[in-house]
């Protein structure tokens, strides 16, 4: 099992999606401190609202400080799509309120569901997949051994927008807070939480590409329905209690809850323990499908 | 471990209503070379994929290196290099990393396994040279290098010599030779060239629709498709005695309707044809018999598709 992973990691590291992922990661986490700065500059606001009166200006910089300070539920943000920028004072924001927004909102969904459509669907379209199994590997193994290896490409993603965005809007607006054993702990913990969320994404789309075995077809439905369909659909939130049920089950909430600066202690663990049902029926019934399979 | 490397029994796969591979029986002993002949669509990647625990079965067993339990046989693929159709590999990958990955799947130690294998196929050359830039012919070596790799006891290719040009398909055909000689390695090799398959197989299995219709040594084989003299005539115990005095004939065998088979002399039919008829012999009919590879598997296949 574990030469299997370690040939899932080094297919991995070899494969070109991955790479170019990577450097997208880098520059969305460039992007966002660069925004963050622009935004967070009441000039650089003044100086694009020059069409506005003095008095029109300072109303919806008002209004911005307003809507940046009243974010009270985790759920506002699961309908955008991208990076929120959260801070109590939007012209003072602080590295610390920056962290949670830089796991950005599907935006992971997007980055696995091509992962996945990369590491396990085109290896039924491109063949390899027989390399692997005409060997006497256990089917669960090599499936085990797939989101293993996809969690640490979504590990190395995650780490490289986050841990950029965080070292450079903490040089840029400071940390806010002193830098001790609870703030690493914070951090840690955001970390591991969203690896979990991430990880039953992973195993739902590894179902997905299982069922579909294409690359494209794993793309297109992880995307549609990870990213897509969520930021659509969220605005029924808090209409249905029905639908805030359902609604609370998938990663695209959880992930939010994790990544929210309002969540509170028990919001995270219900979300981390959904996230690990999530991962272990889905595992569970992906071994299941694949063990069954006939591999053309 | 008996020297029964692999057999099958009644091994069956079943799409829908249509049966692929249909109550096969199928024994390759050890350091045979297995020549595997059907027609495309025959069933041969299909028994190949059953094998090699691709595709499940449908009904019946397969004893693989004396595995019969499916722990053990999954245990005994370990030692089966395979070649399951067209070659696939990872594109972006040079050929040095493709078999990397599979040195890791496959849990091999040491990295000189690659450089053998590579130099054995002739691609040392270009090992840094991604995949998706190799011929068909190239990949088709990478192939055979793949299943090569570890010193597998038993090799399974299907159609390896597919995109190959006349010199390569020389040089691989020699290199399965000597791994076979060398290494004692089982072969089973799929084709549809029989010409290939000639120069290299000990042993052949037919299979058409599913159905292996003959298994046979490659002495069977020359036997069967060996060309002779057939003579049809009236007085056989006489014509036999005169053959054997005048023309000194030992190689011959005697049918019924009055047929003589000569398994020499065959560019003497004129000489036998007026030996006989000088000694009052009806020589009804005369001439040179026998079939080619291909036709004898025609033959083979018709013989079934007509059952």
């Amino acid at each position: 099992m574990s030469r299997l992973i370690k040939a899932e990691i080094y297919t991995l590291f070899k494969t070109r999606a991955f790479k170019i992922l990577c450097i997208i990661a880098l520059l969305c986490s460039l992007m966002l401190i660069g925004i963050t700065k622009l935004v967070s500059s009441e000039q650089f606001l003044k100086n694009n609202l020059k069409g506005m009166t003095e008095e029109q200006q300072e109303q919806f910089i008002e209004e911005l400080k307003n809507a940046s300070s009243n974010n009270s539920s985790p759920v506002n943000s699961s309908s955008s799509m991208g990076f929120t920028i959260n801070a109590s004072d939007l012209f003072n924001p602080t590295a610390r309120e920056l962290f949670k927004g830089t796991f950005g909102n599907r935006v992971i969904e997007i980055f696995l569901a091509i992962l996945i459509g990369v590491m396990v669907a085109a290896e039924y379209s491109s063949g390899t997949i027989k390399n692997k199994l005409a060997y006497g590997k256990r089917r669960e193994q090599y499936y085990l051994a797939k989101i293993i290896a996809s969690t640490v490409g979504m590990i190395i993603l995650l780490a490289i927008m986050v841990s950029i965005a965080t070292i450079g809007s903490t040089i840029l607006f400071g940390w806010g807070k002193a830098f001790d054993l609870h703030e690493l702990a914070y951090i840690l913990g955001t970390f591991c939480s969203a690896i979990i969320v991430g990880m039953a994404i992973i195993s739902l789309m590894t179902l997905i590409a299982t069922l579909v075995k294409s690359n494209g077809a794993t793309i297109g439905i992880g995307i549609v329905v990870f990213a897509l369909l969520p930021s659509i659909v969220a605005f029924l939130y808090g209409k249905y209690d029905w639908f805030d049920k359902i609604f609370e089950t998938t990663p695209a909430y959880n992930w939010s809850v994790i990544t929210s600066l309002v969540s509170s202690n028990s919001d995270i663990i219900k979300s981390v323990v959904i996230s690990l049902v999530t991962l272990v029926v889905a595992s569970i019934l992906g071994i299941m499908v694949f063990k069954k399979q006939d591999i053309k | 471990m008996n020297d029964i490397v692999l057999r099958t029994h009644n091994l069956s796969k079943k799409y829908g209503n249509q049966f692929a591979v249909n109550n096969v029986n199928m024994t390759i002993k050890k350091g045979q070379i297995y020549g595997f002949i059907g027609q495309n669509g025959a069933g041969k990647t299909t028994l190949i994929r059953l094998i090699t625990g691709l595709i499940h079965k449908t009904s019946g067993e397969i004893e693989l290196l004396g595995a019969s339990t499916e722990n053990e046989i999954n245990k005994a693929r370990t030692m089966v290099g395979s070649l399951v159709e067209t070659p696939a590999f990872y594109g972006n990958m040079t050929a040095r990393e493709n078999l990397e990955v599979s040195r890791l799947v496959r849990n091999i130690a040491g990295k000189e396994c690659i450089d053998e294998v590579l130099s054995l196929v002739g691609l040392k050359d270009v090992e840094k040279k991604k995949v998706k830039n190799f011929s068909l012919g190239m990949k088709q070596r990478l192939g055979i290098a793949n299943a090569l790799l570890g010193n597998p006891t038993f090799l399974i290719l299907d159609e390896p010599i597919n995109g190959l040009d006349p010199v390569s398909i020389v040089e691989i055909r020699e290199l399965l030779k000597k791994v076979n000689r060398e290494k004692e390695v089982t072969i089973l090799i799929s084709s549809h060239i029989l010409g290939e398959l000639s120069e290299l197989a000990t042993h052949y299995g037919i299979i058409n629709n599913g159905k292996l219709i003959e298994e046979l040594s490659a002495e069977q084989l020359r036997e069967n498709c060996r060309q002779y003299v057939q003579i049809q005539a009236n007085d056989v115990k006489k014509a036999v005695v005169l053959l054997e005095r005048e023309l000194a004939i030992k190689d011959y065998t005697v049918h019924s309707d009055n047929i003589i088979k000569v398994f020499s002399h065959l560019d003497s039919v004129g000489k036998i044809n007026s030996l006989l008829n000088s000694n009052g012999i009806e020589v009804e009919k005369i001439g040179i018999k026998g079939q080619k590879l291909e036709d004898y598997f025609i033959n083979a296949i018709g013989g079934a598709n007509h059952e």
